[in-house]
């Protein structure tokens, strides 16, 4: 919650994300596709992706809204979600279409193993360059950290000569348990002061 | 003669704490129902409840009733005259603050 001291639109925009539900369904996004482009999908595991994603609305309005209440921001800063929604969701289109893309590519005999290895980091990069942009988009700043963990194991697929799966899967895990913990944080907080109040 | 000048008086509708926090928050969204405010401010429900009546007997805050799904949803935000009332107690507020020692 923010502070009462310094009080604005901004930071009630900002806790507005703080229920930790779009962390796990987009943790839970990349993890299945981590886990799937490993096993046997491929590339073709990143198709799931958008699905998670698309559940965020319904179960906003069953989790989260019983429990924080309902705000209707104002019209300028509605606008500017929606524009930056939809460079975002262009974004993550592009995201997707690249790393099947760079997967494909990979796979290329004519590819040489150095290459293939930095080849295999980009969709980690890719990914952590949508979350980077989910942080500017919320202001909620662990998206940040979500980037700089698939970063990071974007780095440690090109030195130790790993797939492209493992990052996704890592970063996925990442978000999914930070999402899951702050949701039932939040669920139990707002249970918990329904109670209270209620009583 | 001179009028002798008076020091301006505050709304007291407004500069009710409780009631002051709730009309802050509506001046920052558009709309807000009544388990937003009360989670937002910290206010009983109580509390929350008796200070939304009087806004609304005082026509500051207006109500708009809707169904989202089959769950209805009733959100306040603030009225023309609140708006209007929230300007004037800025004023009223920013010219007797200007009186007090930096």
């Amino acid at each position: 919650m923010a502070s009462a001291q310094t009080l604005t639109e901004t930071d009630l925009f900002r806790a507005y994300w703080d229920d930790g539900l779009l962390d796990l369904l987009g943790g839970l996004a990349l993890l299945v596709a981590g886990i799937g482009w490993e096993t046997t999908l491929g590339p073709l595991a990143t198709v799931q992706a958008p699905l998670w994603i698309a559940l965020w609305i319904p179960l906003h309005r069953k989790i989260v809204e019983p429990r924080a209440g309902f705000v209707r921001f104002s019209l300028a800063r509605r606008q500017s979600t929606t524009h930056r929604l939809a460079w975002t969701l262009a974004l993550g289109v592009g995201v997707f279409v690249l790393v099947a893309a760079v997967a494909l590519l990979a796979r290329g005999e004519t590819v040489q193993p150095s290459a293939r290895h930095l080849v295999a980091a980009l969709p980690a990069a890719l990914v952590a360059l949508a979350a980077g942009i989910a942080a500017v988009l919320t202001g909620a700043r662990r998206f940040l950290a979500y980037a700089v963990t698939l970063l990071a194991a974007g780095a440690a697929t090109v030195l130790l000569g790993l797939g492209p799966a493992l990052p996704l899967a890592l970063g996925g895990l990442v978000a999914t348990v930070s999402g899951g913990v702050l949701l039932r944080r939040f669920v139990r907080a707002g249970d918990a002061f329904e109670f209270e109040e209620g009583a | 003669m001179a009028r002798q000048p008076s020091v301006p008086e505050v709304d007291v509708l407004i500069h009710e704490p409780a009631r002051l926090r709730v009309l802050a928050l509506l001046a920052m969204v558009e709309g807000a129902d009544f388990m937003y405010l009360l989670r937002t401010t910290g206010l009983s429900r109580g509390n929350l409840s008796v200070q939304m009546g009087k806004l609304e007997a005082a026509g500051l805050v207006s109500l708009e009733r809707e169904l989202v799904g089959r769950r209805p949803r009733t959100s306040y935000s603030l009225s023309e005259t609140g708006v209007q009332a929230l300007r004037k107690y800025k004023q009223t507020m920013l010219s007797l603050l200007a009186a007090f020692p930096d």
